[in-house]
């Protein structure tokens, strides 16, 4: 019996969704590390977000995966509201510990919406030095959204600026927006 | 009870952050009549008391203002001279306004660098062994206390006499330094802090702690 | 509590008297190259002490603490600089200070037709004298 007990390893068990807490410290020197990384291999400031946001996308590809199978069984959002939700909710909640504050449609263009966060965890201890203009280093989060969208198949661009703290523009693309239309009223 | 200013000093002994807090204006005026009956020097271009101290102007302290008007290193506004404006007796009676120099960034970096000297000189005079830098200084009109971390850093505070709960606050800056200069990309080692956050941070935690001082009082 | 050693310097900056009691280190340097260094920490302190001060300074440097001792410092108005070192516990060494000098430096070295000033302590009076008032003070006792 004793040698049946020993059997049992790591693997029979239920995956562990594990304690969702990281040091806050450890990761913001982790990120101050790469942002430093990315800025030795750059030489303009648009250069070092879009370098922020490939770091990103990686993590979003991952995290969508991950996501999917432990909270939504599987099932992976068609709607665009949907999924934007999905990241305004699941995605930051397990990433950042809170969900982000608003999410916004723009008023004049049907392509563009806004996630706003009022403090970005990712920015809670950066000041940007005044000669690198409006950096906002959460451009890494916004390579998150980006991955996640794209890889959800909902081709879009996502850019962070400072506007009420922190925005993420999120930009789809034409075919989306149509394909959203399709499906409405299903 | 107030804070006068913080200092924080990288391992080689150079300024790397200063901040002023609270600073006091020390200027006296009078009206004097011929002769001038205090004895001015040319020091820097700057017109400085070098002898016959009274009424509060003390030797050190330099020229502000003639007559009202504010001087321009060692001349009035209309270029005139001031050694010559004041040896010419129709001038007079003149009104002057002395005051304490205000520590320019100059002076500061060499507070700082001389402070670190001193550190290290207690240090080898000690009469007892393992004896670590100076912590504290103490004179008539204020007090530092310093602190020195483990990788080197010294933070010093430039309080008044009778400031309480100093020894907190060094902790508190040290935890600012900490936070918003050592985890910012953007920030270089030894190098000068010139971080938003841990300016704001830092004014917030100095207002928190007159704060309680006043409530305690 | 403790009394570490004394250090005496005229206003020129020479050692006139060195003294010492619980002396547990040596600086390695000979008295006369220790009492230079001291009094060049000493002329520095007070330059930064004015200079850092926020208003004008009528005695200026008072005393430093490090971990292990305390040096405290007073200047008489003639410039005879009086700097003793002690542990981190003792109290009212200034006073003592004050003493050392109205009632021993004042009463046998300036009293004293046979000492010229500017020069290193050689009457056994004073230095008699100071050592009683040391070993019966407090500070030193306790």
């Amino acid at each position: 019996m004793s040698s049946l007990k020993l059997k049992t390893t790591i693997l029979d068990r239920s995956i562990s969704k594990g304690k969702n807490e990281v040091s806050l410290n450890g990761f913001a020197l982790l990120f101050s590390e790469i942002v430093q990384y990315c800025q030795n291999r750059v030489s303009t400031v648009p250069e070092l977000q879009a370098k922020l946001s490939e770091f990103g996308q990686q993590v979003g590809i991952r995290m969508l995966d991950l996501l999917i199978v432990r909270e939504k069984n599987g099932k992976r959002e068609i709607k665009l509201l949907q999924i934007l939700i999905f990241i305004k909710s699941t995605v930051w909640k397990s990433l950042f510990g809170k969900e982000a504050d608003k999410l916004e449609h723009a008023n004049d263009d049907d392509h563009t919406y806004y996630l706003i966060e009022k403090e970005s965890l990712v920015n809670k201890f950066i000041s940007v030095p005044k000669d690198k203009g409006n950096l906002n280093c959460a451009a890494f989060s916004a390579g998150i959204i980006e991955g996640i969208l794209n890889t959800s198949n909902f081709p879009a661009k996502v850019t962070a600026h400072w506007h009420k703290g922190t925005t993420y523009m999120i930009k789809f693309d034409e075919s989306v927006i149509l394909r959203d239309k399709q499906l409405e009223g299903r | 009870m107030a804070i006068y200013s913080i200092y924080i000093l990288s391992k080689s002994g150079g300024l790397i952050y200063q901040y002023d807090h609270t600073s006091i204006k020390v200027e006296v005026e009078k009206t004097f009549s011929y002769p001038l009956d205090i004895q001015l020097t040319e020091k820097n271009k700057r017109i400085v008391v070098a002898y016959g101290q009274k009424d509060g102007i003390n030797i050190g302290h330099i020229l502000l203002a003639v007559n009202g008007s504010q001087l321009n290193g060692t001349s009035l506004g209309d270029g005139q001279e001031v050694t010559a404006f004041l040896a010419n007796e129709s001038n007079y009676p003149v009104n002057l306004k002395f005051g304490r120099p205000k520590l320019s960034t100059n002076d500061k970096m060499f507070l700082a660098s001389g402070f670190y000297s001193f550190y290290l000189i207690a240090r080898q005079l000690s009469p007892v062994l393992a004896s670590s830098g100076i912590e504290f200084l103490e004179a008539d009109t204020f007090k530092l206390h310093g602190f020195q971390t483990l990788t080197g850093i010294q933070f010093l505070i430039v309080t008044e006499p009778n400031q309480m709960n100093v020894e907190h606050l060094l902790r508190r800056v040290y935890e600012l330094y900490a936070d918003f200069a050592l985890k910012n990309p953007f920030y270089s080692l030894e190098m000068p802090i010139r971080c938003e956050k841990f300016e704001s941070n830092l004014r917030l935690v100095l207002e928190q702690q007159e704060e309680s001082s006043v409530n305690t009082a | 509590m403790t009394i570490h050693n004394l250090y005496m310097f005229d206003r020129h900056g020479v050692l006139m008297y060195y003294g010492e009691w619980n002396r547990k280190r040596q600086s390695g340097m000979t008295i006369e190259e220790e009492a230079k260094l001291m009094y060049g920490m000493l002329y520095s302190i007070r330059n930064f002490v004015n200079k850092m001060s926020p208003v004008d300074v009528r005695e200026g440097f008072q005393c430093y603490r490090t971990s292990k001792y305390v040096l405290n410092y007073f200047e008489t108005p003639s410039g005879v600089k009086f700097v003793m070192n002690t542990d981190l516990h003792s109290q009212g060494v200034r006073e003592l200070l004050q003493q050392i000098n109205s009632q021993i430096y004042i009463e046998y070295c300036v009293k004293n037709p046979a000492y010229r000033s500017g020069e290193t302590i050689q009457c056994e009076l004073f230095k008699t004298k100071l050592d009683e008032l040391v070993k019966q003070s407090p500070i030193f006792k306790g």
